[in-house]
């Protein structure tokens, strides 16, 4: 137990002085690969949050039904303007990318996604969907990381989820696996562009921190006795064991194409990059917030729009030019869509269903689920045709090849998508 | 009531927790001061802080009105389009220093003021009603917002409740002030119910609509700075609330709420959570419940309960917090004597770390406990730490480039609206391009930060010349808490063989123990 040779930082600040057992820093790489294929050619699930509420009857449009826009007289969007999926419903005008993915033949849409009994706390649903339990079920563990616990069963690979974000999502909570979070994706972009850091990261042969064994593999249940210490030893792990790793692609991969200023296009750049870069992660989950649009609605969800399409189609095409299109799969989510009628503020309120987009190079376009009937509501909501989980089945059998049954514990028919 | 702590257990270690747990880590020189009290002595100090003089604190400019602000936005609004956005973005610009000044100031008092439980409490209370200055966008109500937690804090919680629903932040924050009788807006009412006093699954959506058309009425008067009553915006008519009928106001909704056993729970619940650890069992909760109920929900009482039970120093409790980014900041800043703290990149490094003052991710506030923690925040926690002991490049922690102003503007301007103090939206690419050139000045200010720790001055002369002492000193006031043998004997080793110790080899022991996952531990 050598605590000598303490730290060498790079520029970036690596300071893990504390300890990673060299075999385990030395074979970073390696420990992927047990049970899942190296994903040089394995499936990918990019999952994109939109985080606080998303309008879907802003979003899919209805516009050849006069009933939205009496519910809608100052937030309609004029039939002139949409972009026609069909004579029945179109996307927001500012969705154009989306409308080339779909014209493409790469978009499925599924309209009235939601579950039984909806909750309209933003908190609540949003841990619903994170952990795909019924409305009325208390479930700890989150729906990706039973799926990493299961089909990365003899893995302790922590690169198999990543998260876009200060905090892991609820999506990824489970006893084995919880992923790493990037916080700013824009710390790897940017280093990897600058000649400094060339060399800089790394680890020296390094001390402590007990066996493998006894880091890795501990349930962190929030209501448990803490053992806030074993936690943090296998974070410590972690952290040093996949820095290295992404710095490393980063460096070696080609700049690739445009993407826009922003927090989600920037990331999903830094996703582009770690997929053609061959990196071991089965599920990248990434949140857009901001739909939490009680007031003056309009310009803000403009704006959301334009940044969701402007980025999911710079990504998109940045897949296809690297050559991994085919390995991808996107799908978009949100924790309810919102009320029908716009409410006095220029807003709208916390709702129940609404759309999900998939798209990526398996996808087999269209449209998929009924559309919410606009007159048939359930205490003034859409009422959900299409449970959330018959997607997340499809997604997990089709495309991740993996039994549902298993992940989501219950069956759940599946949908025609993939 | 829970069980009492013995004064005959009381020792140094348990000291350092109730001092930190009641504040933002502790000075050698003031934990000194403290060793002579007894525990009760030591907590009703702390509880009444009102003695202890706050010394000479100069407010942020954003705490008094300013109506030439006002003035000048209304002169704003009536100029031609493209000079409204002109003047607008200027004008925004001035709003942005003035918040970052007062979050810059509420952090200068959590790392100096005398009356640490002061702001600690206020922490707590900003937490549990988390709102943030992204949607307020008005630093003068944030100011008087964040005085509510500051100044009645520690009295009941009725009282916080009322002036809380009554504040011009929370009722922009949660629409309030765009609530009427003929569309009540539900966003406060069902917060208030789900966040702020029973939790998730003790009332009905009834419940929520019902009680929303009680709190229409207050709303905002822009000209004047203030909230204001206004009796024809009041949805007068019968409310069914929780089983009970009457034409209620916000006041009877408050009383029915506090009436609650679940409002207890939940109130002592989440308190336990803050100060003392993750899972408080059902014993801790119940006890404490039952004090806040005994006493008309006084905040007094059930603190000092808590800062005086046993379980608060059982080992569930000591040294198994995972520290805040605030108190991991403010806490080596303290306890390792920085000279001239930069407040303003201890800011940018809280907000790095997932905890930035004032501006809380969402009306949940911070989940704590291990979310704090993932891949990234603990990398970035022991670059900070060797920041401190070691100096160097520190740009890591500057803004993103392109990165959350953009979001930022996109998700704060219906607000803006609200508050009436964001003329138009700016175009595009502006706030970018600022956000950019500011993003560069900081680089360049953090291109090479100079060691902020001087060891000489914090270790005794024996300590040179005494490896065994210089550990224990540096455990003592890195790690609060008694060094293993073996722990010690790895930290002995580390130190080399040079003689007397080199203040690198001394440097690099303290570095140890701060990247040690033990450090992070409070």
């Amino acid at each position: 137990m050598k605590r000598r040779a303490f730290i060498r930082t790079s520029a970036m600040g690596l300071a893990m002085a504390w300890a990673v057992p060299t075999f385990i820093a030395k074979t970073a790489g390696g420990l992927h690969g047990q049970t899942l294929p190296a994903s040089k050619d394995g499936r990918i699930l990019v999952i994109l949050q939109m985080g606080g509420g998303n309008d879907g009857l802003n979003t899919v449009i209805p516009h050849a039904d006069d009933v939205y826009y009496r519910n809608r007289s100052q937030l309609g969007i004029g039939k002139g303007q949409i972009l026609r999926l069909d004579d029945y419903m179109g996307l927001n005008p500012k969705l154009t990318e989306l409308k080339g993915l779909y014209d493409a033949g790469h978009l499925a849409v599924i309209n009235g996604v939601g579950y039984p009994n909806p909750n309209r706390s933003h908190f609540r649903s949003m841990e619903i969907w994170q952990t795909a339990s019924d409305a009325d079920r208390f479930e700890y563990s989150g729906w990706v990381g039973r799926y990493f616990d299961n089909a990365c069963k003899g893995s302790a690979d922590p690169m198999v989820g990543i998260n876009f974000g200060t905090q892991a999502p609820q999506a990824f909570d489970s006893p084995g696996h919880q992923g790493i979070c990037i916080a700013n994706a824009n710390r790897y972009l940017q280093a990897g562009n600058s000649a400094d850091e060339r060399g800089a990261a790394g680890f020296q042969e390094n001390n402590d921190g007990g066996s493998i064994g006894e880091l890795t593999g501990r349930a962190m249940d929030p209501e448990a006795e803490p053992a806030a210490l074993d936690f943090l030893k296998k974070t410590a792990v972690d952290a040093g064991a996949t820095h290295q790793q992404i710095m490393e692609i980063v460096r070696k991969a080609p700049v690739g194409g445009e993407f826009p200023r922003g927090a989600l296009a920037q990331s999903l750049r830094l996703v582009s990059l770690l997929i053609a870069g061959g990196v071991s992660t089965k599920i990248y989950y990434l949140n857009q917030g901001g739909y939490d649009t009680h007031v003056n609605q309009k310009g803000t969800h403009e704006r959301l729009m334009q940044e969701f399409s402007q980025s999911l189609g710079a990504f998109c095409a940045d897949l296809k030019a690297r050559g991994v299109w085919d390995r991808v799969m996107i799908m978009t989510f949100s924790e309810f869509g919102r009320r029908v009628r716009e409410n006095a503020s220029g807003g709208t309120d916390h709702g129940a269903a609404g759309p999900m987009f998939v798209t990526g190079g398996g996808v087999k376009p269209g449209l998929y689920g009924k559309y919410p009937s606009l007159t048939e509501l359930n205490d003034g909501d859409l009422r959900y045709g299409t449970d959330f989980r018959s997607v997340y089945a499809t997604v997990l059998d089709q495309w991740l090849g993996f039994d549902s049954q298993i992940v989501l514990k219950k069956r759940f028919a599946p949908l025609s998508f993939v | 009531m829970l069980p009492e702590i013995q004064a005959s257990s009381w020792d140094r270690w348990k000291l350092y927790h109730l001092l930190n747990r009641t504040g933002f880590g502790v000075k050698q020189e003031e934990f000194e001061s403290w060793t002579k009290y007894s525990p009760h002595e030591a907590v009703e100090r702390l509880l009444h802080w009102e003695s202890v003089p706050e010394g000479d604190v100069k407010a942020p400019d954003c705490s008094v009105k300013n109506p030439a602000l006002v003035e000048e936005l209304r002169e704003i609004r009536q100029l031609p389009e493209k000079e409204r956005q002109e003047k607008g973005r200027i004008f925004q610009r001035t709003l942005r220093k003035e918040m970052n000044a007062l979050q810059l100031w509420w952090l200068a008092r959590m790392r100096e003021s005398p009356r640490p439980l002061q702001e600690k409490l206020a922490l707590y209370w900003h937490g549990h009603f988390a709102t943030s200055l992204q949607k307020v966008k008005n630093p003068y109500f944030m100011w008087n917002h964040l005085q509510i937690f500051r100044t009645l804090g520690h009295t009941d919680f009725r009282t916080i409740l009322l002036a809380v629903s009554r504040d011009p932040a929370m009722l922009i924050w949660l629409d309030g002030a765009q609530s009427r009788p003929k569309a009540p807006n539900e966003n406060y009412a069902r917060e208030l119910m789900e966040l702020f006093t029973l939790g998730e699954g003790n009332y009905t959506e009834k419940d929520i609509q019902e009680s929303a058309r009680a709190f229409t009425g207050w709303t905002l008067d822009r000209q004047n700075q203030e909230a204001r009553y206004v009796p024809r915006m009041h949805d007068g008519g019968a409310k069914s609330f929780m089983g009970k009928i009457g034409a209620f106001k916000d006041e009877d909704i408050i009383d029915i709420l506090l009436g609650r056993q679940e409002c207890s729970r939940f109130l002592a619940r989440k308190m336990w959570r803050f100060f003392a650890s993750q899972s408080p069992s059902e014993e801790v909760t119940g006890a404490l419940a039952n004090t806040l109920r005994v006493s008309g929900y006084q905040i007094k009482p059930l603190l000092r309960n808590l800062f005086l039970s046993r379980e608060f120093y059982s080992p569930a409790c000591m040294r198994n917090q995972i520290k805040s980014p605030v108190e991991f900041v403010l806490g080596a800043v303290r306890t390792l004597e920085v000279r001239k703290p930069r407040d303003r990149m201890l800011l940018r490094v809280c907000q790095t770390l997932g905890q930035e003052i004032l501006q809380p991710p969402s009306v949940k506030g911070w989940d704590g406990g291990a979310a704090w923690i993932n891949t990234s925040t603990l990398e970035m926690r022991n670059s900070f730490s060797r920041l401190l002991v070691m100096g160097g490049d520190a740009t890591f922690f500057a803004p993103r480039l392109n990165g959350g102003g953009r979001k930022q503007e996109a998700t704060t301007s219906p607000a803006a609206a609200a508050t009436g103090f964001s003329p138009e939206s700016p175009p595009q690419n502006a706030p970018e391009m600022e956000m950019d050139a500011m993003r560069e000045r900081m680089v360049e200010r953090l291109k090479d930060v100079p060691a902020q720790i001087f060891l000489e001055s914090l270790l005794s002369e024996e300590a040179w010349k005494n490896r065994d002492m210089l550990v224990t000193e540096l455990a003592e006031r890195v790690l609060m808490s008694p060094l293993t043998g073996k722990a010690r004997a790895q930290y002995v080793q580390a130190l080399g063989t040079d003689d007397p110790v080199t203040t690198d080899q001394a440097r690099q022991c303290l570095l140890s123990m701060m990247t040690d996952p033990r450090y992070q531990l409070v």
